[in-house]
């Protein structure tokens, strides 16, 4: 294989950018699920307690771990003249919308509800619903990036595209929308309670949804030929027994996913310490220049580094990068001028870092979809990705659960008070642990600690095999392979199913 | 979704929610059928399109820094790979690692 040979070109402008628009639709609501405002949301604007939502995140997080891969297997034995991924773009958008705005709308449609179970058992519906319609169409999305071309740097670039589209408009709904919104709350600005603020935004990434994330159903077609045998749903499942670079991929994650409770605490710092949730807008625009010069040299640096390495350097930055912070803040943690330009700067540099990483990881999972069809000849996307999906969301659903059952522990609480019209108001108190007031700990966990913990997945890929000479064998092997297979179902007449 | 709604092969009209892989007429495997045809006219319509995208480009470098980049590297210009792209032969395409 003579690797210098230019890449043919199959998914066009136009094409690319809507596969990207389309994932930053979805990430404009993915984005609010995330650990920062999950924990916000149900503790003091639904008013239920920390250890009831931790419980339930712990519960759906065991949950979503038969859930990807399940979904995963379906969408590989699905079969249908759209491919085995579009017809759940097409169908999920709708049904994800309206699962956002039940969620979201939780706490305005049962503000007058004093009983605390009715409000934990709406809370673990709507939930269950959301992840079961983001899941429908997260899987087929990000198995789309290895099936819309047989070209890798037709790969490459819908995977750069969706990641950089995604950071921006959808990054709008966490980095500007929701910190104004409440910040405009909770100055009596703007007449809303943090209800009503919710609720709203829930709106708005409805509208993202159906407009956005429709685009990649409509418009993204599936290029890679599929095996024409069937494969039994155990099958699918037994194929990530099998899939040893896929395995190390997971536990890696796994083992960083302490590393993501910074979203949980910082949401709690900005609020508790700093009093104004708008600065993480600030800080977080300055890592959106560190993503965009990220996407920019990808390329660059891809010449440079094979994906191993360049996953490795992404877990060394940033955990310099934390310590760093945390200690030239360690004095001033409350001073806002002092730690936001510390902050900015540490986001400037992760998210260089954090762009490489998010285009290399999903570039891996579909190097191990080529794998297991070289290793196989079966290929499943659907089950590959789904533990790309699987594994982000339990980190996003462990570290919220794990980092609201610590907020006891460093000293903060809430309690409900009932206001003169009937309602009922949630304050919280910051007080001490450990011979340290809350604050420290909310720096110390928004910066230092998952920074270091996150090197742990490094571990994994001392043992992952799938780089440099290897890989270029594999995909030179896999192309007379592939040829066959054309030959196979070209013109389709011999090819038919029941 | 517009080459969707009929039949490549017999050219049978089919339901945008007829979702099974053959055709209900001629029975052709309707999501493979000619799929290195289909593929050679995706490649041609990507081709025309980064042509297009360059030439934009071009127009809105008013001071030529793609061009005095590309010279300073020695490098061919982006618009001249973009102008020569021809559609790939079948050959090409057997020579391509997917």
């Amino acid at each position: 294989m003579n690797e210098k040979k230019k890449d043919i070109r199959y998914v066009g402008v136009k094409e690319n950018l809507l596969f990207g628009l389309a994932n930053a639709g979805q990430c404009f609501s993915y984005n609010m699920f995330t650990g920062s405002y999950l924990s916000l949301f149900f503790v003091k604007v639904f008013g239920i307690p920390p250890g009831a939502v931790a419980t339930m995140l712990l519960v759906l997080g065991i949950w979503d771990t038969v859930n990807d891969p399940i979904m995963g297997g379906i969408v590989d034995k699905t079969h249908t003249r759209y491919g085995k991924l579009r017809p759940y773009l097409l169908f999920v958008p709708i049904p994800l919308a309206i699962s956002t705005i039940l969620f979201w709308g939780g706490p305005l449609l049962l503000q007058n509800t004093r009983e605390l179970t009715v409000k934990i058992v709406y809370m673990y519906l709507s939930y269950l619903l959301w992840e079961f319609f983001y899941t429908l169409g997260d899987v087929p999305y990000w198995s789309m990036s290895a099936a819309m071309s047989p070209s890798p740097s037709d790969r490459t670039r819908a995977i750069a595209t969706a990641r950089f589209l995604s950071g921006f408009v959808g990054g709008i709904a966490t980095v500007v929308m929701l910190p104004v919104m409440i910040d405009l709350s909770n100055t009596h600005k703007i007449g809303w309670s943090l209800r009503e603020v919710f609720a709203f935004c829930g709106a708005i990434s409805a509208v993202f949804i159906i407009g956005l994330f429709s685009l990649a159903g409509l418009f993204v077609k599936e290029r890679v030929i599929q095996q024409v045998e069937e494969t039994s749903f155990f099958d699918a499942f037994r194929f990530i027994g099998k899939n040893k670079p896929l395995l190390l991929i997971i536990l890696s994650n796994v083992l960083g996913t302490v590393s993501s409770i910074a979203g949980v605490f910082g949401a709690f710092y900005y609020t508790e310490v700093l009093n104004l949730m708008s600065w993480s807008s600030l800080v977080s625009l300055v890592g959106g220049l560190g993503g965009l010069v990220g996407m920019m040299t990808i390329v660059l640096i891809k010449k440079h580094f094979d994906n191993r390495q360049l996953t490795i350097i992404n877990k060394v930055v940033p955990a310099i990068l934390g310590t760093l912070a945390f200690f030239c803040g360690i004095r001033r943690y409350d001073v806002w001028y002092v730690v936001i330009p510390i902050i900015a700067v540490k986001n400037l540099l992760c998210g260089v870092f954090d762009a490489y990483n998010s285009v290399v990881s999903t570039e891996m999972i579909g190097d191990t979809v080529d794998y297991m069809e070289w290793k196989t000849g079966m290929r499943n996307e659907g089950m590959a990705f789904s533990v790309l999906t699987f594994v982000g969301k339990m980190q996003g659903r462990l570290s919220t659960s794990l980092g609201t059952a610590l907020l006891p522990l460093i000293g903060y609480f809430v309690t409900e008070q009932t206001l003169p019209d009937g309602t009922v108001e949630t304050v919280s108190n910051c007080t001490e642990a450990f011979g340290q007031p809350t604050q420290f700990w909310l720096w110390a966990f928004f910066t230092v600690i998952p920074a270091v913990t996150g090197l742990l997945a490094i571990i994994p890929y001392h043992f992952y095999e799938l780089k440099g000479d290897r890989l270029a064998e594999i995909r030179a092997e896999m192309k007379v392979r592939r040829e066959a297979s054309a030959d196979e179902t070209n013109g389709g007449v011999t090819v038919e199913r029941g | 979704m517009k080459e969707d709604k009929s039949c490549p092969n017999c050219g049978k009209k089919l339901s945008l929610f007829y979702l099974k892989q053959n055709c209900p007429a001629c029975g052709v495997d309707l999501l493979h059928y000619d799929m290195e045809g289909r593929l050679e006219r995706d490649a041609q319509k990507a081709a025309k399109e980064v042509e297009a995208l360059w030439r934009v480009l071009r127009r809105a470098d008013k001071a030529r820094l793609i061009e005095k980049y590309y010279q300073k590297k020695g490098k061919p210009f982006p618009w001249e790979d973009a102008d020569a792209a021809e559609p790939p032969s079948a050959q090409e395409q057997e020579d391509q690692c997917p």
